[in-house]
């Protein structure tokens, strides 16, 4: 759990992930307001961090502590994907700041939830996270010679090879995309008390999958459903 | 004793599909496979067992419980073999009533699924031994 991730997948998993930081913080702010991250998402944040990860955050039994060092994270890991991508190197990442991370894209999809709404979730934020979000992705992804089919395949072999989860299919219906992933690292949040109303919680894998085809298709994207399973989850991506 | 060949070989087909759908179903959370491997098999072996199954327990009942002990391989088997039908039966009815497989049921569910295709190997294997040594 504590290990640290393989070298070259190091760099693209940070994009990714400040990506959906970045488009959540993004929405956060435009229908929110400016202090959405302080006021709303620092206090959600520091809850959730205890409760993913007890054996590591629960000693802490200040709660402002861990606030003002959760908000340091934030911003030192900003400051860090910024000189990664001038060097094009990312510092080594550790499994609990990837949950940090998790912590705080739970807690912004938790003021969405809680503020906004179920339904500016679907019809609202999640387009323009797939829009904001696509621009975040490798190089390789945005190439518009290569077939959609492709760069879905490479994207759920990437996060296969790279340990983030045990499995990863993607398959095409008749008019919606379907992202599994099964066995993922992060997969303990499934267990957590805020996993209760699942119509508008939706799985990071299947949000990224929903950047990679707004981003190849050019027009809105639609991330339906995801269906959380135990240890894995069916994204559902639908193009306008 | 012709049938007993017959209906072991039905029933290997029954849980090498029942094992190809775990890996290619379950664990690939490709659900259409799932299920259709999951009810397929349900029905089917339940064709088994009251065709085949229950009129030779019939037959061998009361030879069997006249000595327990000594025929412990077969009391396991059914005995066993009872309770993953039992446990498969209740997994088919709870998830016709909830199409929908929320969290919080898949979280109960799925070490019972784990058990019943655990269950369910076990007694097929001393399935196979049994018939091995009688007609063997
Ligand atoms: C004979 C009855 C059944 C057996 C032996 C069985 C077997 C299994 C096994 C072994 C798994 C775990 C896969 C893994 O993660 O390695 C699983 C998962 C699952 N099964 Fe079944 N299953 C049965 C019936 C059903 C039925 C009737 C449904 C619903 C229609 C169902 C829905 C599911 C779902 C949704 C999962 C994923 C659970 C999760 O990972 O949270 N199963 N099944």
């Amino acid at each position: 759990m504590q290990g640290q991730l393989g070298e070259e997948s190091e760099l693209n998993a940070v994009f990714l992930y400040m990506g959906i930081l970045d488009a959540y913080e993004a929405v956060g702010v435009e229908l929110i307001g400016p202090d959405v991250l302080e006021e709303h998402v620092l206090p959600r944040m520091t809850y959730y961090v205890r409760e993913f990860l007890p054996e590591i955050f629960s000693e802490r039994a200040d709660s402002e502590e861990l606030t003002t060092e959760l908000r340091r994270f934030l911003t030192e890991f900003r400051a860090r994907v910024e000189d990664a991508r001038e060097k094009g190197v990312a510092g080594a990442m550790t499994m609990e700041e990837i949950w940090e991370l998790r912590a705080a894209i739970f807690g912004f999809e938790s003021v969405f939830i809680n503020i906004l709404g179920d339904s500016a979730i679907k019809n609202y934020v999640l387009i323009r996270m797939a829009d904001i979000l696509s621009a975040y992705l490798p190089e390789s992804l945005l190439d518009p010679q290569i077939p959609l089919k492709t760069k879905l395949e490479s994207y759920a072999k990437y996060i296969q090879d790279n340990k983030f989860v045990g499995f990863a299919r993607v398959s095409f219906g008749d008019d919606e995309i379907s992202v599994a992933a099964n066995r993922c690292e992060f997969s303990r949040i499934h267990d957590s008390e805020a996993y209760r109303n699942l119509d508008v919680r939706f799985c990071p894998w299947g949000m990224i999958a929903s950047a990679i085809v707004a981003a190849h298709e050019g027009k809105e994207t639609n991330l339906e459903s995801s269906l959380f399973t135990t240890k894995g989850s069916v994204s559902k991506i639908k193009a306008k | 004793m012709q049938n007993s060949w017959m209906f072991l070989g039905i029933e290997s087909l029954i849980v090498a599909v029942l094992l190809l759908g775990w890996y290619f179903g379950a664990r690939r959370l490709n659900f259409n496979i799932h299920h259709l491997v999951v009810y397929t098999v349900i029905l089917a072996h339940a064709l088994v067992v009251f065709f085949w199954m229950i009129p030779t327990a019939q037959e061998i009942s009361n030879w069997v419980f006249s000595n327990p002990i000594g025929n412990l391989r077969l009391v396991l088997h059914f005995g066993i073999g009872m309770v993953a039908d039992i446990l498969s039966i209740a997994l088919a009815v709870l998830f016709i009533f909830r199409r929908d497989m929320p969290l919080s049921i898949l979280r109960r569910a799925r070490p019972v699924m784990i058990t019943t295709l655990t269950l369910w190997v076990i007694a097929y294997g001393l399935g196979v031994v049994n018939l091995l040594l009688r007609y063997l």
